[in-house]
């Protein structure tokens, strides 16, 4: 399929679910990391991740917490999963799950917590491409490990990059040149004082062959700005590696190389969050499309760094050309450094929607660009909101809280075939208000394959005559949607 | 077979209706106030709107119909206006439009439309659902559309995002966003590869001089009849849609055709119009942005 002559769009009724609530247990909350290999989809999850928000600081002012935790996260086995799914017989198998080890304290915990990342590749000395898996480990073991299988079925530990003990998770394993690069995503040495998006070490580190694990910098940590927090993601546009970055002072840098012997020699593209500032913290989803590089903007911790007191602020999504100048596709109009920008979409930030934190994924599927969001409104049951402001509860109300729920209460999937022309596939979650955002979009020859995350589960917080309780969820935990026409559905 | 409508497009605060007001002039067309029709697909979506929006976004759409449908502008006619679209909630929004021209045939309906030139879909939604429509492509001076603008939001209380600056804080009100966003988005979206016989540019100040000229060449260029007009009988006393609709639809039209602008602000906006000056409205000195100064120089303007 050439980008000139797009293949149909997939509209809402293409879309099945293969896989849900958490393949069957709650609390595989997030479809963490995916990819296809070997003529599977593997998916990689993420558990108990709203247990664990709990005992985080600062915790989120919920009440009731939206989900039922046992006093002790120690009693949810938080163990990751790896699944396979093979659409010929649409079965799905647990390949791979992480092993208990012992901790520094004596007591016993699940080796890896979520698949943060995975991608296929080909280092020096792999027979043929293989599956490798970044990983987030608990802060009472080491830092986090990377997974390298041959074949779907059997993982082993590789060698990591040197980085400190500190680092908890890495994400993006980006294949570029020959070889692949990482950075840490997240860390924390302090109980409760985790990070899940800002590491400590805002360097890449690149090997050509990650079996035998000779990691190398490849970058001048930070980009020589101490400002510049973490590497948040990585893609590869028009020869060259790109790298978003999180700047919670002056807003997001992205700086790109055409690679070479590392450390490599880099040149900033964009900076000051496209000139929104902090609202624009960190480059999330990247994804090139006839051309340019589309790049998702937004504020950690789903549009409100409350750490930083940054937002809440909606994602907004740019292009980027390989001459370095950039379009504003959905975001909100301002003099730049670059000019005056306006939405080229039409679209203000977030879609239009506050609660649109992140355009979290995007993917290419048949000359259409998908992008996924993340939304917070399933949790406003749960806020506070006697302490918001006066017109905002004015607006509430002429909405009605149930309607807008019902209706916008979850994650967002738009396509376009041009950029410009948006069109929302869904504004509902496919119609499930627990689906809280896309988290994966995987492009293959059986169609688009959609993992979202989806914390509501096992037991929810209801709230009946105005009392609260928990009960079961069924249709709280992760979920996989597979997108394809339904006419060769039925075929 | 109804005539193809005739569109009078523009950026915001350009004087749309007011020039499908003048249009009206002409026995064979029809001028309707603001429809908004193009913001969704289907009647059921444009309800949704304005129970949700602020400042009645389909009341021009509500006057329409209770005027050609239902025989007056009362709250009775504009009552049943309003359930006659509810009823066709799950239809697409052109079969609204079509209803209208045949109640207003054999005159031709005449729309202005400074809304769907601010997003590419509902440009897509024009161009696709009425391919046959012809199009006035209205031109304001950036300078004189801002200062009208500015005159109007300065001090409302709700100013749409769009036409704020994003990169002060607070967001700060500058209309020149909106001029370029829509012109570009016509330009880009819409008015490219039409014909001459489907489209043609006009400049608000041409129309302001010597309107009966200007008119009678529109007219010429629709290939309707030609009308003995004079610059001083021109006006839009005439037209149904003049002013204040009834309580239940009070708007459907700008500003410009609800109030008096103060005569001040009219001087400060047609007296000497410029590219080059700092903008009145920004308090930080900024002149035109140069996208903007590039369009407008290619409109005719200095």
């Amino acid at each position: 399929m050439n980008a000139t002559a797009p293949g149909r769009p997939l509209t809402q009724v293409d879309f099945e679910l293969t896989s849900q609530s958490g393949f069957g247990d709650g609390w595989n909350q997030y479809a963490h990391s995916m990819a296809w290999f070997r003529g599977r989809l593997y998916v990689g999850t993420a558990r108990g991740n709203l247990a664990a928000l709990r005992i985080n600081k600062p915790v989120p002012d919920l009440r009731p917490w939206p989900i039922e935790c046992p006093d002790k996260l120690d009693d949810i086995d938080r163990r990751a999963q790896i699944w396979e799914y093979t659409p010929e017989t649409d079965s799905w198998v647990c390949v791979y799950r992480a092993p208990m080890m012992q901790a520094r304290d004596g007591g016993r915990v699940p080796h890896f917590l979520s698949y943060r990342g995975m991608s296929v590749f080909r280092g020096e000395s792999d027979a043929a491409p293989c599956l490798y898996v970044s990983t987030w480990s608990p802060l009472r073991l080491g830092p986090a490990e990377l997974l390298r299988s041959e074949d779907g079925r059997n993982f082993e530990i590789v060698p990591r990059p040197g980085w400190s003990p500190a680092v908890r998770s890495f994400r993006s394993l980006c294949a570029f040149g020959g070889r692949v690069h990482t950075s840490p995503i997240s860390s924390g040495v302090v109980a409760g004082q985790i990070s899940d998006s800002l590491g400590s070490d805002p360097t890449i580190y690149t090997t050509a062959d990650p079996r035998t694990g000779h990691w190398v910098k490849a970058n001048e940590t930070g980009f020589g700005n101490a400002e510049n927090l973490t590497v948040f993601e990585m893609e590869t546009f028009a020869g060259h590696l790109y790298a978003g970055l999180v700047n919670a002072r002056s807003g997001s840098e992205i700086w790109k190389t055409r690679g070479g012997e590392p450390p490599y020699a880099w040149t900033k593209v964009l900076a000051d969050g496209a000139g929104r500032g902090p609202l624009n913290e960190a480059a999330g989803a990247m994804c090139e499309f006839r051309g340019a590089l589309y790049v998702g903007f937004g504020i950690l911790n789903g549009g409100y760094h409350r750490a930083m007191r940054i937002g809440p602020a909606a994602a907004e999504l740019v292009r980027i050309w390989p001459d370095d100048s950039w379009d504003l596709i959905m975001g909100d109009a301002r003099m730049t450094g670059q000019g005056l920008k306006y939405p080229l979409s039409g679209y203000g930030s977030g879609f239009d929607s506050l609660f649109n934190g992140y355009v979290w994924r995007m993917c290419v599927h048949e000359g259409h660009l998908y992008a996924g969001t993340f939304n917070w409104a399933n949790l406003i049951p749960y806020l506070p909101m006697h302490t918001w402001p006066d017109d905002v509860h004015a607006l509430l109300r002429r909405w009605g809280r149930e309607e807008l729920l019902r209706r916008y209460g979850a994650f967002e999937l738009w396509r376009t075939a041009d950029g410009v022309h948006w069109d929302p596939i869904t504004r509902s979650g496919f119609d499930n208000p627990y689906n809280w955002g896309v988290r994966n979009l995987v492009s293959t020859a059986h169609g688009l394959f959609v993992g979202t995350v989806n914390p509501f589960g096992p037991r929810i917080a209801v709230e009946r005559s105005g009392d609260w309780h928990y009960a079961d969820n069924p249709r709280g935990g992760c979920e996989v949607w597979l997108g394809r026409p339904q006419t060769e559905r039925a075929a | 077979m109804r005539a193809a409508p005739l569109f009078v497009l523009s950026a915001p605060y350009s004087g749309a209706e007011r020039v499908a007001a003048l249009l009206d002039v002409h026995p064979q067309l029809c001028a309707l106030p603001s429809l908004k029709l193009f913001m969704a697909d289907r009647v059921g979506e444009l309800l949704d709107i304005q129970q949700l929006g602020q400042g009645g976004v389909i009341d021009g759409l509500l006057r329409a119909l209770a005027q050609l449908k239902f025989g007056a502008q009362s709250d009775g006619a504009v009552i049943a206006a309003r359930e006659w679209l509810q009823q066709r909630a799950a239809e697409p929004v052109v079969t609204v439009l079509d209803t209208l021209a045949e109640l207003a045939a054999p005159r031709r309906l005449v729309i202005p439309d400074a809304e769907s030139p601010l997003r590419p879909n509902d440009l897509r939604r024009l161009r696709e659902q009425v391919p046959d429509a012809q199009c006035i492509h209205l031109v304001r001076h950036p300078w004189s559309q801002g200062v009208i603008a500015a005159d109007r939001l300065g001090d409302r209380l709700f100013v749409p995002a769009d036409f704020k600056d994003h990169a002060m804080r607070p967001p700060l009100l500058d209309p020149q966003i909106v001029w370029l966003r829509a012109h570009r988005n016509l330009l880009d979206h819409l008015l490219a590869g039409l014909p001459a016989a489907r489209a043609r540019q006009l400049r608000w100040e041409e129309l302001a001089v010597e309107p009966a000229a200007t008119l009678a060449a529109i007219f010429e260029w629709l290939g309707e009849d030609r009308l003995p007009l004079s610059d001083a009988a021109l006006g839009d006393a005439g037209w149904c849609f003049a002013g204040y609709g009834p309580a239940e639809a009070p708007y459907g039209l700008d500003h410009e055709m609800l109030e008096e602008i103060p005569e001040r602000t009219l001087d400060d906006a047609f007296a000497a119009p410029s590219l080059d000056r700092p903008l009145p409205w920004r308090p930080d000195g900024l002149k035109f942005a140069a996208p903007v100064r590039a369009l407008a120089g290619q409109f005719g303007y200095g």
